[in-house]
């Protein structure tokens, strides 16, 4: 297959909402506004009132701090904000307040990297910055007469990843995307299950043609349907000869231009006289470090190095912590970490995708699944038996406990086998000859026995067995 | 010095959000270049040495949610919309 | 009617031929509590009160009515000031003559056909013309101290950080400090006192270098050493002016003070930096207001891009619109290096130019403004010689400093005010100067 991407380069701009915090970024309204009435959780700062001011919230300096020590960045002992003006209707002083990488802005992270399956990412920076207000409209944006707006997400505080064009298609994206979202949750600075915690723009280039925008990347699942258009897109036009924003229409599935991209310099870009600078000790930035749960990179080096996994299998349980949290808590009552990886990793995954079920869905919890796994090491259900109960349990929603009670019940006990064996080496008793001389002979005898007892058995009990007859 | 500054005021006018008339754009486009050459003389300053004058650093408040006063903001919004912002069309 | 309602109509009646005041308070509330108590107070329009309406005199705010008060403004509440009402000043504080407001100029009580000066002019001209015993102003490039020299009156520019800003509609916010104005120095004191408490909402406000600043007006200045900067002195200044300062300085010398005249070079650069620099943020702090969450609302427009510029064009005045033009064109990509950013350099040399000279002196001393109050109308076609008056003014704001125009005589019964200056946060030094010039002068202000 040829290579479809080639000179493709992407790079990320994620935002990500700091889902922890009590307060918004520059005032103290509470930032729990989902579920609210629109226009409720407001004050003078957020709705840039004439004469208001903004103070920085010190949790969302720290948010954004651990944020950069867990994508391995290097933290700025000096930070500064900067007002990014441009005019909206979302935006309540017509400027944003964030952070900025020239003229003096120092963003609080910056150099950082990220690995994934598909390959490493850089970080380019982490910059701090508040979220506007949201737009709805009485239809769509093209009909609608009016445009109502909700101040309510206006100064919510949001840290922004930046990445390097370090992604060469789009499944590394997803992938990318889905590392991201495990290591903030993990730090537990943002739940991207809440609607629109994590948002995503992608800039796209080939070879040497220009970068276009795309915005409107609601879902990570969207991610890549947008991305592959875009890319063909590009390819059929040979390029993007200019720079531009394009805007991602998930009903019709197409990007279209939202507008010749704004340079710089139409956001005029200079230092909020309002906010005193940042000064970050290195002890501080220590602290924090120490404060930092298992990420997931270094749960990843402790299941393949400790615990013997193979990568695949190791970076498939830890992109969730849900999923690696629920692997760990099944090894504490049976630890037999290749046969549960395989099962999570393979089995359940992908049952659940296949059927779009969440991992919180699972209705299997890691007491039972260890209960499983238990009766494959104590030998009385051989793997696939247990792999089908498995299965069949995803499939029908019957209990795993009930399942194997039926198998055990039917299952051929040790204490059978012997006369089994008996029966059937006498009904064979030239095959018994044919063992003696020629080893690899012995596996039609114990493909009989497996036939006799229909597959129940254990098949390693019967292969010790017979051979026991051969001596 | 160089010829004149001209600011293109058309540009500033749509980049700053306030339309201007003809008269007052032709106006404005003839007091530029004066402002701007005034202006100027700050090429002249030496200000090759790297000098810090900041003072304040790390105000920070506490992440403790205070009363919404939504309702009073409300109150001095010319146009609502059941409790939206009422703002004009997109496109 | 009692004696406080009576004298409410008198200045009500006043006011018509000065034009001092935009709104009057609904309520008058006499407190006996507090320094304040039983003193009147006017209120610069460009700063907060709740339910008083704040206009910034302009078409943008002529009907916005505050939900808040201004930090400052429950500070003289709780010291029980009366506050009368809102005082006139240029539209947004853009301005040195008080002529650039959409309810029309405000008069100089000593001569009515002059400008009071300006932005805070409405203020000064109210405590000049007994309209109010105090008022606050704000300063960003001079605007506190140029009408209280074009007036007669005691004003001062407090050191940057001192008082909250919280609640004054920003014009240029690295620059500005809401300030005290009386017509005398002990009560400018007492004001600054009573408004310099320390406020978490403004990040700028340094906390704990807020003083009682009433209690050593009256130490001894001899020995105080005072620089006079030649360049204060500057082509345009009325010999009358610096007439009048020089006299003052050499009686401060009668009383001990050690004056000494020097060169501060980086001067000649301020009155540049400051305005790109004051143009620049002011194109950013007005950016907000585009009508949909207060202010004017023009009406039905095709789309928001269209409303915005409608909403805009009808509520900025002329002068605002050429100062946010100037300032979004500094900040542009292609010239902000060339302007904001030589700007902000220029000003780190001022800077540290006085932080220099306050190493060796206590003061400097020159003239509030270059001229006598001007005729009204004089300077509105040329902009830039309107910005010129400011040149002896905006230097302290550049540096952060605090600074006090204090009356110090007259020419042609038409005011000349004298400017102190010192180091951060020593108010105290300029206040105690102030007053020994009060003392020496040799006139009292009725």
């Amino acid at each position: 297959m040829s290579n479809d991407y080639e000179g493709v380069k992407i790079g990320l701009e994620i935002h990500c909402q700091l889902t922890a915090l009590n307060t918004k970024m520059f005032c103290n309204c509470s930032s729990d506004y989902r579920g609210n009435s629109p226009n409720t959780l407001l004050c003078t700062v957020c709705t840039g009132l004439p004469g208001s001011l903004p103070v920085l919230n010190k949790r969302a300096l720290e948010a954004a701090i651990k944020i950069g020590l867990a994508l391995n960045c290097k933290i700025s002992s000096n930070s500064n904000f900067f007002r990014k003006n441009y005019f909206y209707p979302d935006s309540p002083k017509n400027y944003q307040i964030t952070q900025y990488d020239k003229a003096g802005g120092i963003a609080i992270a910056n150099n950082g990297h990220v690995e994934t399956n598909l390959g490493g990412v850089r970080i380019t920076r982490i910059q701090m910055e508040e979220d506007p207000g949201k737009l709805q409209y009485e239809g769509s944006i093209t009909t609608s007469s009016n445009t109502l707006i909700d101040y309510n997400r206006a100064g919510i505080s949001l840290v922004e990843i930046v990445t390097e064009p370090d992604i060469v298609s789009p499944k590394h994206a997803r992938e990318f995307l889905n590392t991201i979202q495990s290591i903030v949750e993990t730090i537990g600075e943002c739940d991207s299950k809440l609607d629109g915690s994590m948002r995503a723009d992608a800039n796209v280039s080939i070879s040497d043609g220009r970068r276009v925008e795309v915005k409107n990347i609601t879902s990570f699942k969207e991610v890549e349907r947008a991305l592959n258009f875009e890319i063909t897109r590009q390819k059929t036009i040979q390029a993007a000869s200019k720079m531009e924003t394009r805007h991602w229409d998930d009903v019709r599935r197409v990007t279209v231009t939202l507008r010749v991209k704004e340079g710089e310099e139409g956001y005029r870009y200079f230092p909020d006289p309002d906010l005193p600078p940042m000064v970050i000790s290195d002890d501080y930035v220590d602290e924090l470090r120490k404060s930092l749960p298992e990420l997931p990179e270094m749960r990843l080096k402790r299941f393949t190095e400790e615990i013997k996994l193979s990568e695949e299998i190791a970076r498939i349980i830890i992109r969730n912590k849900i999923v690696a949290d629920y692997f760990e808590e099944t090894l504490s009552y049976d630890f037999n970490p290749k046969l549960l990886s395989g099962w999570i990793a393979t089995d359940i995954m992908g049952y659940l995708n296949r059927n779009n079920i969440e991992f919180a869905d699972l209705p299997i919890n890691a007491k039972t699944l260890a209960f499983l796994s238990k009766s494959v090491s104590d030998s009385k259900v051989n793997d696939s038996t247990a792999k089908a109960i498995l299965l069949k349990s995803l499939s029908s929603g019957t209990d795993i406990e009930d399942l194997l009670k039926s198998e055990l019940a039917d299952s051929v006990s040790s204490d059978d086998l012997p006369d089994i064996i008996e029966k059937v080496i006498s009904d064979n008793p030239k095959a018994l000859e044919d063992a003696k001389n020629d080893p690899p002979a012995i596996h039609f005898l114990i493909g009989q026995v497996m036939k006799a007892t229909k597959g129940r058995a254990n098949h390693s009990q019967v292969k010790e067995l017979i051979e026991n007859k051969l001596k | 010095m160089a010829d004149k500054k001209i600011i293109d005021a058309k540009k500033y006018s749509e980049l700053s959000k306030i339309e201007l008339s003809t008269q007052e754009m032709e106006i404005l486009n003839e007091q530029f270049p004066d402002i701007l050459e005034y202006f100027d003389l700050l090429s002249q300053a030496d200000t090759s040495e790297n000098i810090d004058t900041q003072t304040l650093s790390n105000v920070f408040r506490d992440d403790i949610p205070a009363d919404s006063i939504a309702d009073k903001i409300l109150d001095v919004v010319p146009e609502k919309k059941d409790r939206f912002v009422k703002g004009p069309r997109m496109m | 009617m009692s004696l406080l309602s009576s004298k409410f109509e008198e200045i009500k009646e006043k006011n018509k031929s000065i034009n001092a005041y935009i709104t009057f308070s609904d309520l008058l509330e006499n407190n006996p509590d507090g320094k304040l108590s039983g003193k009147t107070i006017a209120i610069k329009d460009t700063i907060s009160t709740a339910g008083l309406r704040t206009t910034c005199a302009s078409k943008m705010l002529e009907n916005y009515v505050p939900p808040f008060d201004a930090h400052v403004v429950s500070l003289v509440k709780k010291q029980g000031a009366t506050i009368l009402g809102k005082a006139n000043c240029d539209e947004f504080a853009m301005g040195s003559s008080t002529e650039h407001s959409a309810f029309g100029a405000t008069h100089n009580p000593h001569d009515h056909e002059r400008v009071p000066g300006g932005s805070s002019g409405g203020s000064a001209a109210a405590v000049a013309g007994n309209l109010a015993d105090i008022a606050l102003g704000s300063d960003t490039g001079g605007s506190i101290r140029c009408p209280a020299s074009f007036c007669g009156i005691v004003g001062l520019k407090p050191t940057y950080g001192l008082v909250s800003r919280y609640g004054l509609v920003a014009y240029g916010n690295s620059l500005e400090q809401i300030g005290p104005m009386a017509k005398n120095v002990y009560d400018c004191a007492l004001l600054l006192e009573c408004i310099s408490d320390y406020d978490r909402r403004d990040a700028t406000c340094v906390n704990g270098k807020n003083i009682n600043y009433t209690e050593s007006l009256n130490d001894d200045i001899s020995g105080l050493k005072i620089a006079v900067p030649r360049e204060f002195f500057g082509n345009g200044t009325d010999p009358e002016v610096e007439k009048s300062v020089k006299n003052t300085i050499d009686k401060l010398v009668s009383e001990g003070a050690i004056v000494e005249e020097i060169n501060i070079e980086s001067i000649k650069y301020s009155l540049a930096a400051y305005y790109i620099i004051a143009m620049s943020e002011a194109s950013s702090n007005l950016a907000r207001f585009d009508g949909l969450r207060y202010g004017l609302h023009s009406g039905k427009s095709k789309d928001w891009n269209e409303l915005f510029s409608n909403n805009r064009k009808s509520g900025f005045g002329f002068e605002v619109k050429r100062r946010i033009m100037l300032g979004t064109f500094a900040l542009s990509s292609g010239y902000f290096d060339e302007y904001y950013i030589k700007a902000q350099k220029v000003r780190s040399l001022i800077t540290n130019d006085f932080k220099k000279i306050f190493s060796k002196f206590d003061a400097i001393i020159g003239p509030t403004m270059p001229t006598l109050p001007f005729k009204l109308g004089e300077k509105l076609t040329d902009p830039l010689s309107m910005y010129m008056s400011d040149v002896d003014t905006v230097s302290a704001n550049l540096a952060g400093i605090p600074s006090i125009s204090v009356p110090c005589g007259y020419s042609d019964k038409l005011p000349i005010g004298i400017q102190i200056m010192s180091s951060h946060f020593n108010e105290k030094t300029i206040l105690n100067i102030g007053n020994k010039i009060e003392q020496i002068r040799g006139f009292d202000i009725e």
